[in-house]
C-alpha cells in the first residue's frame, strides 16, 4: 500500500509541471484543449495528494514502522488522535501537508472560477501548480516521506512530548493555511502582471483568500503563542525566536496589504505598491519554511540541518527574480490613476500605517539575518537578542495603534476641519481621559501610558463609529438590538473590520501590561516556606510523586493567597519521559483577567524546591483579542450577496477565453 | 499637494527606523565565540561585556546544589580537550543534558577562568525532530 502513496507522489510531480505547461499555453494561444487537460491535471494533483496524505495518515495511526517517518514520530504508547498529528511534526511529513493544502486550494480556485470570473485563471493555474511543483521536488527528491526503515523495529522513537498539547497540535496545520493561503492572492497577482491587466480586479477577487490566510496566519501566531507560554515554562509567551519572527513577518505584510488594497480598490493608487506588498509577503511564508528547515539560523524550532535549504534558497532566488522583472517591466502599467490629495487623508493614514508594518517587518528581518549576515562579511560571529526587537518594535507599535484609531476616521481625499472636529473629538476625549487616570493611578512610564491611552483614542472612535450607525439605522428598525445587529450584516466588510480592530486592541493592552508591568521571583523553599510577590503569597506544602503511562510525574504543592484570601492549591511539576528521555516542566498558571499567576518548578533537592514565579500582568487579554479578532475577521470574510458600497465599482465582466471555452464546467 | 511631501515624509521615516534599528542592535548584540576563542584568547571575552559561548557539557562534570545552583565544564566543539566551567543559578532547561551542546549566555572573567552564565540556552538539534545523525 505505501507503493500508492510514493508512485502518487511521484505522479504529482509529474502532473503539476504538466499543468504550469498546459495552462500557461492555453491563455497564450488561447486554446481550449489545453486549458482542459490543464484542469485535469489539477484535480488528478488533488486526489493523488490526498492518496498520498492519506496514506501516511493511515500508516501513522496503525504505527506501520516499516516506514521510517513512521518509526521516527509516533511509539506505542501514543495515542491515535496524536498519531496522526504527528503527520505534521517532521520534516517531510509537514512539506506534504503542504503540498496537499496548496494542490487543494488550486482545486478551489478553479472551482470558484469555473466560468472565467476572472479571464486570466490559467495563469493563475500555471502559478500555483509552478509552487506545487517546487514542493514536489523536494517531497520526491531529498526528504521522501514514504523512505523505508533498513531494517525492522516494533517500537517508534515517539512523539516529542512538547508537541503532545491540543494547542500545539493545531498550531503548525492553522500557520501552513495562513501560508499557503498567501499563495493564491499571490499566484493572481503574477497572473494579472504576466498578462499587464493590472486594474484591482484581481484583488477584489482574492480579498476572501486574503483574508482567509491572514485569519489563520493570526490564528497560528496566538496558538503558537499560547503554547509557548503553556507548555515552553519559561514565563513568557514571545521571544523574538528566528522561527517567531518568520512567521511574524508575513503577517505584518499582509496586514498592510489587506489596508493598501482598499486604496487600490477605492482610489486606484498604491497598484505597484500593492503588487510589491503580494510578492513581498509570499516571498516572506517561502522565507519562513526555509527559515524552519535550513538550519541557517539557530532556533528553537529549527529541523535538522539538511541540504533542504539550498533548494529553498534557488526557489527563493528565482522568485525574487521573476517578481522583480515583471514589476520592473511593467512598471508603466502600475502607474497610479490618482494622486494624493493631501497629507490628512484616509490615502495618507494608509499609506504611512503600510510603511509602519513593513518597516517592522524589515527591521525583524534584518535582526533575524544579521547574525548570518556579520558572519559572512566580517566573519565575526555575533546574535541579536529580544532587546533589538523590543527596542525597535515598541515604538512602532504605539505608532501603529494611532493609526488604527487615525485610519477608518479621516476622510478620504481630504479631510475638512468639520470632519476632523466630527470624527475625532469623541476619541481625543477618550484619549486625554485615559491619559489622567493612568497618571492618577501611579502609572509613569511614558510606553504604557501613551499605549494604553491610544488604545482608548481607538476603542472611543470605533465605539463612537458603531452608536452612530445604530442611530441611523433605528429609525428603520424596531429597537436597538436588532439595529445593532443589521448594522454588522449589511456592512460586514467595515464593521467586521472594526471588530477586528477592537480584538487587536485587546490583544496589545495583554501586551503592553505584560511586559510593562511584569514581576517575578527566584526562590529556593523548604516545606511550609513561603514567597510573596506583589500581593500573592505562595505557600510550599510539599512533593508528590508518581508515574503515569507515558512518564514519571513529580508534583510540587503550592497553597496560593491573594490579599490573604485563599485561592485553592496548584501543582508545578517536573515529568520525565523514559522514551524519549527527556524531562518537560508543566507550570501552573492561575489566571483572571487581572493577572496571571505563573510558577515554574526549577528543581528538586532532597527536601528543598527551587521555583520561579512570575505575576504576569493582562495576559488574558491576549487570548481574549485572539477570539474578537476570529469574530471580526469572519463577520468581514462572510459572503454577502449584495456588492458593498466600499467595493469598487468595478464591471463585473465574464470573460471567455474563445468560443469553445463557453461550456467548460470544471 | 506635492510629490517632494511625501518623499521627506518617507525619508524621516525610513531614518528614523534606521536610527531604532542601529540604536537596538547596538544594545542587544552579543559575541557569539567557542570555548577555543576564548581559551586561546581570553581578550575576547573582556571587550564586549555579555557574550555566548557554544559548547558541549562535558559528561560527568555536571554538578546541582540547592538553589537553582548549577556548576558544568563546557567543552569545545571540535577539540574536547578545551574546556571552560561555568557556574549558574537559575532554571535549568528542560533539555539540558551532559553531551549536548548548549548556548551560555553570560559573563567571562580572565581572573578566575570561569563563565558565569545568566542564561542557558541548549541547541537541541531540533525540538521537532531527532538528530538525524542519531539513527
Amino acid at each position: 500500500m505505501i507503493e500508492f502513496g510514493e508512485i502518487s507522489l511521484s505522479l504529482a510531480l509529474v502532473l503539476s509541471l504538466y499543468a504550469v505547461v498546459t495552462s500557461f499555453i492555453s491563455l497564450r494561444n488561447s486554446t481550449f484543449e489545453f486549458w482542459w487537460s490543464a484542469k485535469r491535471a489539477v484535480i488528478s494533483n488533488f486526489l493523488l495528494l490526498s492518496v498520498s496524505i492519506g496514506i501516511l495518515a493511515y500508516s501513522l495511526a496503525i504505527k506501520n514502522y516499516s516506514l521510517k517517518y513512521v518509526a521516527e514520530h509516533v511509539s506505542n504508547g501514543l495515542p491515535t488522535f496524536y498519531a496522526i498529528s504527528a503527520l505534521w511534526a517532521g520534516q517531510s511529513g509537514s512539506l506534504l501537508l503542504w503540498a496537499w493544502l496548496l494542490s487543494l486550494f488550486t482545486l478551489v480556485v478553479l472551482w470558484q472560477n469555473r466560468n472565467f470570473q476572472f479571464r486570466l485563471i490559467p495563469h493563475v493555474i500555471t502559478t500555483l501548480s509552478a509552487i506545487l511543483f517546487f514542493f514536489l521536488i523536494l517531497l520526491v527528491f531529498i526528504t521522501n516521506p514514504f523512505e523505508r526503515m533498513a531494517f525492522a523495529v516494533t517500537e517508534g522513537q515517539g512523539l516529542n512530548p512538547l508537541l503532545q498539547n491540543p494547542g500545539m497540535m493545531f498550531h503548525p496545520p492553522t500557520l501552513y493555511l495562513g501560508y499557503v493561503g498567501f499563495s493564491v492572492p499571490f499566484a493572481f497577482a503574477i497572473a494579472a502582471l504576466l498578462n499587464r491587466k493590472l486594474d484591482s480586479e484581481w484583488i477584489v477577487l482574492t480579498r476572501r483568500w486574503t483574508l482567509f490566510a491572514w485569519l489563520f496566519l493570526s490564528i497560528g501566531i496566538l496558538l503558537g503563542a499560547k503554547w509557548a507560554y503553556v507548555e515552553l515554562g519559561w514565563g513568557g509567551y514571545w521571544g523574538w525566536d528566528p522561527v517567531e519572527n518568520a512567521s511574524l513577518m508575513p503577517w505584518l505584510t499582509g496586514t498592510a496589504f489587506l489596508h493598501s488594497v482598499m486604496i487600490q480598490e477605492r482610489r486606484g493608487m498604491l497598484k505597484i505598491w500593492n503588487v510589491s506588498l503580494i510578492v513581498i509577503t509570499f516571498l516572506l511564508t517561502i522565507f519562513g519554511t526555509f527559515v524552519t528547515r535550513s538550519g541557517i539560523i539557530s532556533s528553537v524550532h529549527s529541523f535538522g540541518a539538511s541540504s533542504l535549504g539550498y533548494v529553498f534558497l534557488a526557489f527563493l532566488v528565482l522568485l525574487i527574480t521573476v517578481s522583480v522583472y515583471l514589476i520592473f517591466t511593467r512598471r508603466e502599467e502600475l502607474r497610479s490613476d490618482y494622486h494624493f490629495d493631501s497629507y490628512l487623508s484616509r490615502e495618507s493614514s494608509f499609506l504611512f500605517n503600510n510603511l509602519i508594518l513593513v518597516g517592522s517587518a524589515f527591521a525583524i528581518l534584518w535582526g533575524t539575518l544579521f547574525p548570518v549576515i556579520s558572519e559572512a562579511v566580517r566573519g565575526v560571529k555575533i546574535t541579536v537578542g529580544p532587546p533589538f526587537f523590543n527596542s525597535v518594535n515598541v515604538p512602532i507599535g504605539i505608532v501603529l495603534i494611532l493609526l488604527t484609531g487615525v485610519g477608518p476616521l479621516i476622510a478620504w481625499r481630504k479631510a475638512s476641519t468639520h470632519n476632523l472636529v466630527r470624527n475625532f473629538l469623541y476619541p481625543g476625549i477618550g484619549f486625554f481621559l485615559a491619559l489622567i487616570i493612568l497618571w492618577f493611578i501611579g502609572i509613569r512610564d511614558l510606553y504604557p501610558l501613551l499605549s494604553f491611552s491610544l488604545i482608548s483614542f481607538v476603542l472611543t472612535g470605533i465605539v463612537m463609529e458603531f452608536y452612530r450607525g445604530v442611530r441611523a439605522r433605528k429609525r428603520v428598525e424596531q429597537n436597538i438590538f436588532r439595529a445593532f445587529i443589521n448594522l454588522i450584516l449589511k456592512h460586514r466588510r467595515r464593521y467586521g473590520g472594526y471588530i477586528v480592530h477592537i480584538g487587536v486592541m485587546l490583544i496589545f493592552i495583554g501586551i503592553t501590561g505584560s511586559s510593562a508591568f511584569k514581576a517575578e521571583v527566584e526562590k529556593t523553599l523548604r516545606n511550609g516556606e513561603t514567597i510573596n510577590l506583589k500581593n500573592y503569597q505562595l505557600t510550599f506544602l510539599g512533593v508528590d510523586y508518581y508515574k503515569t503511562a507515558n512518564a514519571e510525574v513529580l508534583n510540587a504543592s503550592f497553597r496560593v493567597k491573594k490579599d490573604n484570601k485563599d485561592l485553592g492549591v496548584i501543582t508545578p511539576a517536573k515529568e520525565y519521559h523514559p522514551l524519549q528521555d527527556q524531562t518537560m516542566t508543566e507550570v501552573a498558571i492561575l489566571s483572571d483577567y487581572r493577572e496571571d499567576l505563573y510558577l515554574i518548578l526549577g528543581g528538586v533537592d532532597d527536601d528543598a524546591v527551587y521555583v520561579k514565579a512570575h505575576i504576569n500582568p493582562l495576559v488574558a487579554w491576549i487570548w481574549w483579542g485572539g477570539y474578537v479578532l476570529i469574530i471580526g475577521t469572519l463577520i468581514a470574510m462572510w459572503p454577502s450577496k449584495k456588492r458593498e458600497a466600499t467595493q469598487s465599482p468595478v464591471p463585473k465582466k465574464t470573460f471567455n477565453l474563445k468560443k469553445t471555452a463557453t461550456p467548460i464546467g470544471a | 499637494m506635492s510629490k517632494r511631501g511625501y518623499i521627506i515624509g518617507i525619508v524621516i521615516i525610513v531614518v528614523t527606523f534606521g536610527f531604532l534599528v542601529m540604536k537596538g542592535l547596538d544594545k542587544s548584540m552579543m559575541s557569539y565565540v567557542e570555548v577555543s576563542q576564548i581559551v586561546s584568547n581570553p581578550d575576547v571575552a573582556e571587550r564586549g561585556g555579555v557574550l555566548q559561548v557554544s559548547g558541549i557539557v562535558q559528561p560527568g562534570s555536571v554538578k546541582t546544589y540547592g538553589g537553582g545552583n548549577l556548576e558544568f565544564t563546557i567543552q569545545d566543539m571540535k577539540n574536547s580537550s578545551l574546556t571552560l566551567p561555568v557556574v549558574y543559578q537559575g532554571i535549568i532547561p528542560d533539555n539540558f543534558k551532559p553531551g549536548l551542546q548548549v548556548v551560555v549566555q553570560g559573563r567571562y572573567s580572565p581572573q578566575t577562568g570561569k563563565i558565569t552564565g545568566q542564561k542557558i540556552l541548549v541547541k537541541c538539534p531540533s525540538k521537532y525532530e531527532a538528530d538525524p545523525e542519531k539513527n
